[in-house]
């Protein structure tokens, strides 16, 4: 007994030990301050398709990591430690990492269903490095600023377990919801304006259906990607219909603060009824593609209509314009400037808003693992990453130094070793308004060097004086085109659609739908995956028309009995006590 | 004497020897693929987190809860297993049947050439991938495949049936593109037993002056009886395997109602959902079931075909 006693001092000393080792200095919690001896961070990165590196860069070494090793004495690894996968491959890899207890340092936790329960294992069996301290301590700067303003504690709600935190995040960047995309050459085509109101959206893609301005015979009304996992690819930013149930003030895939001052699941709630019903409608007439269900994924609709010619509409946020530029093929605008897609906030519900959930405050963003020595240097990291992207004038030396575009090309935020958020949102807003007066006026009202999120800016201008692609047109070698594309990116994403919802809210056409609970029960480790699933089941088959809409209240039913109310109990809990 | 047979013994033990050794790779790869894994049952008597180890505190034990779950609580899990059932025991039938229909017609037929050809053509098949033929069928029967098209063009229908996304008809295509895809590989089986029929036996029946359909009838069938009654038998092992490598390739949410079965259920709510926990549960009660209908079938293949292993 004596022994077993001694044995478990001496593992307990060994484990004090093994956390002081692992204590930072306060010298190293200092936001800004460069570590003396260089430390070495490995990174569990998705290659996101829009980050493009210059030759002899790559996501180890390129504009970002080398101001993270001249400024913090941070060395990012990806390819010893840590990883670099597509987005498909992504929550595989960290499945598999994880399963084999070889996660990297640090990595981003998306904010599907599928890694909040990833995320509550992970805290469960002690993976997770605790934050508390050196949130608190080592953000600083503007970043610091931001966050005391903004409702950090929803924020941050999700990534806390019993009163610790387990990740960082400064929110998702705001006005990241899908908006209708249209072909603007088909409405000019058949003499439609831009559509509005559901009726309008069904009204132009009946007309779209029956005249095919495509040429496809194939034409359908609405893509929608008809992926199963999750809540469905129907509640998805691409190709989902969320727009639609937004309009019938239905949040199927959000907790929503009910009348009587609770929280209750936006999927089985009477709205949604009423917006399947609709899209049964839609579904029987050949707005949505009735070959919908035997699609595999969104991949295969794409190329079936979008991509040829065959779909006039699609809804996708802001950043659309990548695809729109060379992801659609032959119809991609890089191959045919005839095409032209118009962002546009429809289907508004019946008080004449566009309300889509609030997208800034999700579920997810970057974590750290338990046996990573430095846990605050993400935090560090993503002080600076916010300073440059920003660009605030202290840090503007630094700017010019390492993120300046050189010969036109920028170094894309998506190139740097993580995405910790928020930051471009004003950036996009300031560049919107930045064009505004400059079309207006002729004069750039605000000094670009200063107000505008950099990356976009100069090409952003440079389009909005001339508004035409004959340029880009006539200069076809690939330089010219990487610049106009982010003219062309920069124009759409930046500029068109930063001042769609700079207008909107400015007119009070744009309310964020609030969330009423952003955060995981225990009780969704047990049953969430279940009625998830019987949820998009039941959605899919009411659409398709297998089962009657009156089935809705069955599939209510069923949620409940299945783990749903037990779910709804803890989450009203939560709310309550927290 | 008795020295003589111990050197037999030596010799014969020496002569297998190669024999032994050429079996340890397979025997490994059973032991680290099939029985080591075997420890992994506790998994669905708890509720399993895969970031902590099978015993660990962040695993809790839970009983039957998993099963209560899946089999009682679960609106889908009636259905799936009748699902599981109609649709392995009509692939279980007709893969007896239509294989052994084309064994005989197939040695009826006295062109080499043809015979040959045939066999080979759908024999080949069997090695697609039901990803890929997966992928084919779903565009046969897509409402501009070729079967819509030829329904349409002759009139037979007003506008495209929707096969697959049909609740009527999902089940017999997934029954009948298995056989189809798996016919030629089956009748491999009963070619081989109509070959090694005792040719006497046919000499005899023409002297009596049997017809080709009596010699088929009388000769032919009684000749490959055992070798049916066996494959039957067998393959009652597999009434709960109706195939997920082929429904997951071919199934959408809206014919889950007919060919939902207990793999694609397992796979969509445990696998897909990180709940390994629901994913073993129905995965031991489904080995448990297997194990009693396997035992059965050996049973049964001793006496009627006087098959065995032991």
């Amino acid at each position: 007994m004596r022994k077993l006693s001694a044995m478990l001092s001496a593992l307990i000393v060994l484990a004090m030990a093994a956390t002081c080792a692992f204590a930072a200095t306060d010298a190293e919690l200092e936001p800004f301050s460069k570590y003396g001896e260089p430390i070495t961070i490995s990174v569990g990165r998705m290659n996101n398709a829009g980050g493009n590196f210059a030759p002899g860069t790559n996501s180890e070494n390129n504009a970002w990591t080398q101001l993270l090793k001249d400024e913090l004495n941070i060395i990012i690894d990806v390819n010893t430690n840590g990883f670099d996968v597509d987005a498909a491959d992504y929550q595989n890899t960290l499945m598999l990492r994880t399963a084999s207890d070889t996660l990297p340092d640090t990595f981003t936790l998306l904010d599907d269903a599928k890694s909040t329960t990833l995320f509550k294992q992970l805290v469960e069996g002690g993976r997770l490095a605790d934050l508390t301290e050196a949130y608190d301590k080592a953000i600083g700067g503007s970043t610091k600023e931001r966050l005391a303003a903004s409702d950090t504690q929803s924020l941050l709600q999700f990534l806390t377990v019993d009163g610790k935190l387990y990740g960082v995040t400064a929110g998702r960047e705001a006005y990241n919801t899908a908006v209708l995309w249209v072909r603007q050459d088909w409405l000019d085509k058949l003499g439609l304006d831009v559509p509005q109101t559901l009726e309008d959206i069904e009204k132009v893609a009946l007309a779209f259906v029956e005249n095919k301005p495509g040429g496809n015979p194939n034409t359908i009304g609405i893509p929608l990607n008809p992926s199963t996992s999750g809540l469905g690819g129907m509640t998805g930013q691409w190709m989902g219909i969320l727009p639609v149930f937004n309009a019938f003030g239905s949040y199927p895939d959000i907790w929503v603060n009910d009348a009587e001052g609770g929280v209750v699941w936006g999927g089985v709630q009477p709205e949604t009824k009423e917006a399947l019903a609709l899209l049964a409608d839609w579904y029987q007439k050949g707005v949505l593609d009735k070959n919908l269900v035997t699609m595999k994924d969104g991949d295969e609709v794409r190329n079936t209509y979008v991509s040829a010619n065959g779909a006039g509409f699609i809804f996708n946020a802001w950043w659309d314009p990548w695809t729109q530029w060379d992801g659609l093929g032959d119809t991609s605008v890089k191959n045919d400037e005839t095409i032209k897609w118009t962002p546009v906030m429809a289907p508004l519900n019946k008080d004449g808003k566009f309300s889509p959930k609030n997208e800034s405050v999700t579920p997810g963003g970057q974590v750290v693992t338990a046996k990573s020595e430095h846990p605050e240097a993400v935090i560090k990291a993503m002080n600076l990453f916010s300073e440059l992207s920003l660009r605030t004038p202290e840090f503007e030396d630094l700017y010019q130094k390492y993120i300046a575009p050189t010969e036109g090309v920028t170094e894309a935020r998506t190139n740097s070793p993580f995405n910790t958020g928020l930051y471009q949102v004003q950036g996009r807003i300031l560049t919107a308004e930045n064009i505004n007066s400059y079309l207006e006026t002729g004069v750039l009202a605000v000094d670009p060097a200063i107000a505008g999120n950099a990356p976009y800016i100069e090409g952003a201008y440079e389009w909005a004086n001339n508004n035409t692609m004959a340029d880009w047109y006539a200069n076809k070698n690939e330089d010219e085109i990487n610049k106009y594309m982010q003219q062309y990116v920069g124009h759409w994403a930046f500029d068109v659609v930063g001042n769609m919802y700079l207008e909107g809210e400015k007119s009070g056409l744009y309310v964020e739908k609030q969330r009423g609970f952003v955060g995981s029960v225990d009780a969704q480790s047990d049953y969430g995956a279940m009625v998830n699933e019987l949820q998009v089941t039941a959605f899919m088959q009411i659409i398709s028309g297998a089962q009657p809409v009156d089935y809705f209240d069955e599939f209510v039913a069923q949620w409940h009995k299945l783990g749903g109310e037990e779910i709804t109990k803890q989450v009203n809990e939560a709310v309550k006590g927290g | 004497m008795v020295s003589q047979r111990g050197a037999v013994k030596a010799r014969r033990r020496v002569n297998s020897l190669p024999y032994h050794i050429m079996m340890i790779p397979a025997v490994a790869l059973l032991a680290v693929f099939k029985v080591i894994p075997i420890a992994g049952i506790v998994m669905a008597f708890e509720r399993y987190n895969p970031v902590a180890p099978f015993f660990g505190l962040a695993s809790k034990f839970v009983g039957l809860q998993n099963f209560r779950t899946i089999f009682l609580m679960h609106p889908d899990s009636r259905q799936v297993i009748i699902n599981t059932l109609i649709i392995a025991v009509s692939k279980i039938a007709l893969h007896l049947a239509i294989p052994v229909m084309f064994a005989l017609l197939l040695c009826e037929c006295r062109v080499q050439w043809l015979k040959r050809g045939v066999q080979t053509i759908v024999y080949l098949p069997h090695f697609l991938s039901w990803v890929i033929a997966g992928v084919m069928f779903r565009q046969i029967f897509s409402t501009t495949g070729f079967i819509n098209a030829a329904l349409v063009g002759l009139r037979l229908v007003p506008e495209p049936v929707m096969f697959m996304a049909s609740n009527t008809y999902f089940r017999p295509i997934v029954i009948l593109t298995d056989v189809i895809k798996g016919f030629g590989y089956s009748a491999v089986v009963y070619i081989a037993a109509i070959t090694s029929i005792d040719i006497t036996l046919y000499e005899a029946a023409d002297i009596d002056g049997a017809d080709r359909w009596q010699k088929m009838r009388y000769v032919t069938f009684p000749g490959i009886l055992p070798t049916i009654v066996l494959m039957m038998t067998l393959s009652l092992g597999n009434v709960l395997n109706a195939g997920s490598d082929q429904i997951l390739n071919m199934y959408n949410p809206v014919v889950y109602r007919t060919g939902d079965i207990l793999d694609t259920f397992v796979y969509r709510i445990g696998l897909q959902q990180l709940q390994f926990h629901l994913a073993t549960a129905v995965g031991l009660a489904k080995s448990v079931i297997s194990m009693a209908l396997i035992l059965a079938s050996y049973k049964l293949a001793d006496r009627f075909a006087g098959y065995r292993i032991f």
